[in-house]
């Protein structure tokens, strides 16, 4: 092949027709391109001044819906306008949608729920669970989020058969919807078999502020599931709900966990102040090598303000690794207790500590 | 025969040449335009607000490095504690300036000085003092005093001073989009694997900058600077990208970068040796995860996220680019052992090549390429019609990449506004392979004998500044 490919470069006729063949090609691709830029350009520019013409009028009008009561003539005079502006085009819908989406989270009472009717009266609702039925992952998953951000609970059943897809970020909106929307919001985590990453878990947690607890599940009761991600979420999920009550069983994880999960539930059991672990901790710190666990048990113990732990702080306090040395005498500053003697370097790091230069 | 022997393998070259670099700029193109689309269709989905409130958000160490920035370094602060993100801390480092950049700094943000204890586990030149300011609403503000090190030792003093999980390394001077934390923080929160990410750097000369914001998008009036425009998209938004895509990318540029900061420490921080210290830590850390035989990615944000002031004379864009060829040769000495060897994956199978061949080795196989057609032109065993054929080709495949990226960029960010910006763009990329692209290879020609003479100086720049404040420093370069 190699032979053919150097006898054709030396046939130069050959040669200049495919350089004259191949220079045409790019540069017609160029224009072509070029071409692609204009068009979207004007495009863009035609949408802008479309909007800049139509925005003000429709700003006015859904100032009004939010402000008038529902059966006055203002709140339907209003509907009427914006009706007849969504006529136009499918773009013009997609704006008073984004619109109402936009001004609805940041409402609360009347005004809310006169957003929320208008949602269905302009037929929005309709147009969001239309794109439930598109064939395209991100129009799906946008139809998904404005349900969920216009808080259409009753759309709970449609949105759970999206936890399945085949794409994995519009199963992940599908999660995020029902966090929101659904009457038991995590009972998905059940069938969850992938990786919850951290911001899927902080977007979760975004959602269930203000949830009752009674509405949640055991998060204990996920402490042993086969995705790691899950078994994260859960304990950080039982330190936010303050589920002291779960104690016991994050002390028993301590035994049975990998090493990184274990510096997960010393941070947990840190968080929920819980002084029944300080044994199984200090036992752990004295066995293991691994410096996040001894870092972790370091701080519990100085968060959990029980001095008992003081000749384990004692231990690490000359430990080889500074980051180790820095936990201990954190530690020991929260516990009142003064290892710093002659030791120039340790009374620097406690004078670096308590005027708290780095938290 | 041996006059043969050479003209042959001369051939064989050109041929695995052409077809290398051909092929690897067609799939960088196609890659980077996909996976920048991919990405706007997550982007739509990801509502950024929910972190601001959240207490999962990552702790973020924000280090700047100033060396005599006397002039804008108040503003500049300012501008870096006013970020959207809730979690995160300014460490600026002074390095040894000569100008009023400390007292300025202590008096305009009250500062005083603080015992501390730094975690030196990067060897740094002397740290003087800690500073803090007695103003609670700029708690967020830590200021090191320290001796002259040069770039890669004042980023090294930060990292050691920083307790955050990640550290953003950015360049002083550059604007910083108000948004830039929470989208760079993504891709370490979305995969445990990321070690690194580095967030697009676009020129900023002519946009108008307000309180160290930038608040709208200008195309640069200055010629040079509008080719750099079209230089940084291609940089950035076609080939690291792609590189990006394929786990590949060798340089996060030092103008804006977030890294795992115990990695960093474990690597053993910033080369001091090196005038490309950018990429030297982003190869370290990848071979030493290599190494251990440990996942890891490091990604790229396609948002513009940050804006540099790009040079505008002929002099300082050379001494630019004479020390990006310089720090590039120095980095790929310096990891030679990658080149081909499987254990380094991509980087060794794919990216070290690629930056070899095509990125180091490009300016001398054009130098010299175009010695050698010329001789046999001379000589008549190369004909004027197959010389011309094959120039033109080369022209209209540039030509087309420099599009393609334009077209990548009007799809996705669309930031420079207008017809006419975008056909002043193409314009620009008409004429590159005519004004910009012979110089930039001079430049990098004339770096590689510089670094034979042994000049090892980041050279002295020139900023106008963008409130047209023009000062005679030496002063840190973003390398991208």
């Amino acid at each position: 092949m190699m032979a053919s490919i150097y006898d054709m470069i030396k046939d130069e006729d050959a040669m200049i027709v495919a350089f004259a063949l191949f220079s045409i090609l790019f540069c017609l691709l160029s224009l072509a391109l070029l071409s692609l830029i204009i068009i979207s350009k004007i495009k863009r520019n035609k949408n802008e001044s479309v909007k800049n013409e139509f925005w003000p009028k429709s700003q006015k009008a859904l100032a009004l819906i939010t402000i008038a009561p529902m059966d006055s003539m203002e709140y339907k005079k209003s509907i009427f306008f914006l009706k007849k502006m969504m006529e136009q085009s499918r773009k013009v819908v997609q704006w008073v949608l984004d619109e109402i989406v936009k001004q609805q989270a940041n409402l609360s009472g009347e005004s809310k729920t006169n957003l929320l009717q208008a949602y269905k009266v302009l037929k929005l609702k309709e147009y969001s669970l239309k794109k439930l039925k598109s064939r395209r992952w991100n129009v799906v998953a946008s139809g998904i989020q404005e349900l969920e951000r216009m808080e259409q609970h009753d759309c709970e059943q449609r949105i759970r058969k999206f936890l399945h897809a085949k794409n994995k970020d519009l199963r992940k909106t599908a999660r995020l919807a029902l966090a929101s929307l659904a009457e038991k919001p995590l009972d998905f985590l059940e069938h969850v078999r992938e990786e919850v990453n951290e911001w899927e878990q902080m977007s979760i947690k975004y959602r269930l502020r203000g949830k009752r607890k009674d509405n949640l599940p055991d998060f204990s009761g996920y402490y042993l599931h086969s995705e790691p991600s899950v078994v994260r979420f859960s304990i950080s999920m039982s330190v936010y709900f303050n589920c002291f009550e779960h104690i016991p069983q994050l002390i028993d994880l301590l035994a049975t966990g990998a090493e990184d999960l274990q510096v997960t539930v010393i941070e947990a059991l840190s968080k929920l102040e819980a002084f029944q672990a300080i044994e199984a901790i200090e036992t752990l710190a004295s066995e293991t090598d691994h410096q996040p666990i001894v870092c972790a048990a370091l701080k519990f113990l100085g968060n959990v303000g029980c001095s008992e732990g003081h000749h384990v702080i004692e231990r690490f306090i000359h430990d080889e690794d500074v980051e180790v040395r820095m936990e201990a005498v954190n530690a020991a500053i929260r516990l009142d207790l003064d290892f710093s003697d002659e030791n120039n370097d340790l009374r620097r790091m406690y004078a670096h500590h308590q005027n708290h230069l780095i938290s | 025969m041996n006059n043969e022997i050479i003209h042959s393998i001369g051939e064989v070259f050109f041929i695995f040449f052409s077809f290398g670099i051909v092929s690897s700029y067609l799939t960088l193109v196609f890659v980077s335009f996909f996976s920048v689309k991919k990405y706007m269709k997550k982007d739509r989905l990801t509502n950024y607000k929910d972190l601001l409130g959240s207490e999962m958000a990552p702790s973020i160490s924000l280090i700047a490095p100033a060396y005599n920035e006397g002039m804008t370094i108040v503003e500049n602060i300012k501008s870096m504690l006013s970020l959207e993100y809730n979690n995160y801390d300014v460490i600026v480092v002074n390095d040894g300036s000569k100008d009023d950049t400390l007292p300025k700094v202590i008096k305009a943000y009250d500062l005083e000085e603080v015992p501390f204890y730094v975690n030196g586990k990067v060897k740094t030149a002397s740290i003087r003092g800690i500073y803090k300011s007695r103003n609670k609403a700029f708690r967020k503000l830590t200021f090191i005093d320290k001796k002259n090190g040069g770039k890669a030792d004042a980023l090294n003093a930060g990292i050691n001073v920083s307790s955050s999980r990640l550290v953003t390394c950015i360049d002083v001077d550059c604007i910083i989009e108000n948004d830039a934390l929470q989208r760079m923080v993504k891709p370490f929160m979305e995969d445990a694997e990321t070690i690194a990410s580095g967030g697009v750097v676009r020129i900023a000369n002519s946009c108008v900058v307000e309180h160290g914001k930038l608040v709208k998008v200008n195309l640069p009036t200055n010629r040079l600077a509008r080719f750099q425009v079209l230089e940084y998209l291609r940089a950035f938004l076609m080939s690291r990208m792609a590189w990006a895509k394929m786990n590949g990318l060798l340089l996060i540029s030092g103008a804006f970068g977030m890294f795992d900061r115990k990695l960093v420490l474990r690597a053993g921080g910033y080369n001091t040796d090196t005038v490309g210290e950018d990429m030297e830590l982003v190869v370290r850390m990848r071979s030493l995860l290599d190494k251990e035989n440990k996942k890891y990615k490091v990604n790229l944000i396609p948002d513009p996220l940050c804006w540099t002031e790009g040079p505008t004379t002929n002099k300082v864009l050379g001494k630019q680019r004479n020390r990006w060829a310089r720090g590039t040769f120095e980095v790929l000495k310096e990891h030679r052992k990658v080149f081909l060897n499987p254990k380094y994956k991509v980087m060794g199978i794919l990216s070290y090549p690629f930056w070899l061949f095509f990125e180091w080795l490009a300016p001398f196989v054009e130098g010299f390429g175009l010695i050698y057609t010329f001789s046999h032109l001379f000589f008549g065993t190369i004909s004027w019609k197959y010389f011309l054929g094959f120039t033109i080709l080369v022209y209209f495949f540039s030509l087309f990449i420099s599009t393609f990226t334009l077209y990548t960029e009007e799809i996705s960010f669309h930031k420079y506004k207008g017809v006419k910006s975008q056909l002043k763009l193409f314009l620009a990329a008409v004429l590159e392979p005519f004004i910009f692209h012979p110089r930039n290879t001079w430049w990098s020609l004339k770096g590689h004998w510089d670094l034979l003479k042994g000049i090892k100086s980041w050279g002295e720049m020139t900023r106008e500044g963008f409130a047209q404040n023009t000062k005679s420093v030496p002063t840190y370069q973003p390398q991208s």
